[in-house]
């Protein structure tokens, strides 16, 4: 127990944690801009990970002889993937599909979106009880909440998703 | 022979393990559960970095090195069922039905489900997309009601964020 009480041994384990916060949320980012195609950025992610753990991280591993560093590496890796998962939300890189079901407001929320600058294409729809509006509008991802306001000041009890999509050409794209 | 095996079968079923859990994490990643991420890669490093010290810095012969490769391979195949298994989040279903439509979707609201009907045309004349918003462990359940109704039915799958409200089944 007194490898608890020595301060050198709680000095590595915290910095094992914070070579492994860094290293991971890059390791996540990397994935997730994978996952969207973005070449470039993958690389560069890649290859600044892959430098941290060549340099820092390999060299430590070979030195988890104590549970303290054991649980600063566990700790690390877990907090950095959702580092790195709050830092891809933030950036809010890509595209988005929202699609909207409203059975009464349709039009005037296309309307408003319109104004706003959104491009929206209307589609009518039967639902349990009659004919509703589905509105299908791709936007930027960082545009969403926007959306997501508008619609909400019209009707809120409108029906709202999203999926990822990737522009394949053209349209229009409110910058 | 037997301290052999042995050694290789715990490389496997160590490397099993952590594959497994690195295989779930991937997959909250792309939903955008953060607190499963966390639970998962936690349990994914201690896995690793224990066996790391266990056994994985010594892959001296071909058993262990089988074992390691094989419990990779495994372990990715059994993450991705356990993921299908729990069937985290929601899933966008579209199917196309050229006759039956309409009572395709009475048949779906009887279920309980929530179904948008639109209006289209295929190649030979009008059809009907459904669009229904559903947890992913009840997509299972949707296509059996539709492929018991309309065996010729289309459908397709799509990962979905719920942004807000609807209608969505307990």
């Amino acid at each position: 127990m007194d490898i608890l009480l020595s301060s050198q041994a709680w000095l590595g384990a915290g910095l094992i944690f914070i070579l492994r916060v860094m290293d991971m949320s890059l390791d996540t980012l990397r994935v997730l801009f994978v996952m969207r195609g973005r070449k470039g950025v993958a690389w560069a992610l890649g290859f600044c990970q892959a430098l941290i753990f060549v340099v820092a991280i390999s060299s430590v591993l070979s030195n988890l002889d104590n549970p303290l560093n054991i649980l600063g590496y566990a700790a690390g890796f877990a907090t950095g993937n959702v580092i790195g998962m709050l830092i891809e939300e933030r950036l809010a890189v890509g595209h988005i599909q929202v699609s909207i079901v409203s059975p009464r407001w349709g039009a005037a929320i296309t309307e408003k979106m319109r104004s706003e600058g959104f491009a929206v294409t209307e589609i009518p729809a039967r639902g349990k009880d009659g004919v509703v509006t589905l509105l299908s509008c791709s936007v930027l991802r960082r545009n969403v909440n926007k959306v997501h306001e508008i619609v909400n000041q019209i009707d809120p009890t409108a029906f709202i998703t999203a999926e990822d999509v990737r522009p394949v050409r053209h349209g229009f794209w409110r910058a | 022979m037997i301290t052999f095996l042995l050694s290789a079968l715990l490389i496997f079923v160590l490397r099993l393990t952590d594959i497994s859990f690195y295989t779930l994490r991937l997959m909250m990643m792309i939903r955008h559960r953060k607190a499963l991420a966390f639970v998962f890669a936690f349990f994914q490093a201690s896995v690793y970095v224990i066996s790391l010290r266990l056994v994985f810095s010594d892959l001296g012969n071909w058993g262990k090195i089988l074992g390691y490769a094989a419990g990779f391979a495994t372990g990715l195949v059994v993450g991705m069922s356990i993921e299908n298994r729990l069937a985290v989040g929601y899933t966008h279903l579209r199917i196309i039905s050229s006759q039956r439509g309409t009572e395709l979707a009475g048949h779906l609201r009887e279920g309980g489900y929530a179904v948008t009907e639109i209006s289209a045309w295929g190649k030979d004349g009008a059809v009907t997309v459904l669009s229904c918003n559903v947890e992913r462990r009840n997509a299972a359940t949707i296509d059996r009601i539709v492929s018991s109704y309309d065996p010729a039915a289309f459908i397709t799958s799509e990962n979905m964020q719920p942004v807000q409200r609807g209608f969505w089944r307990a």
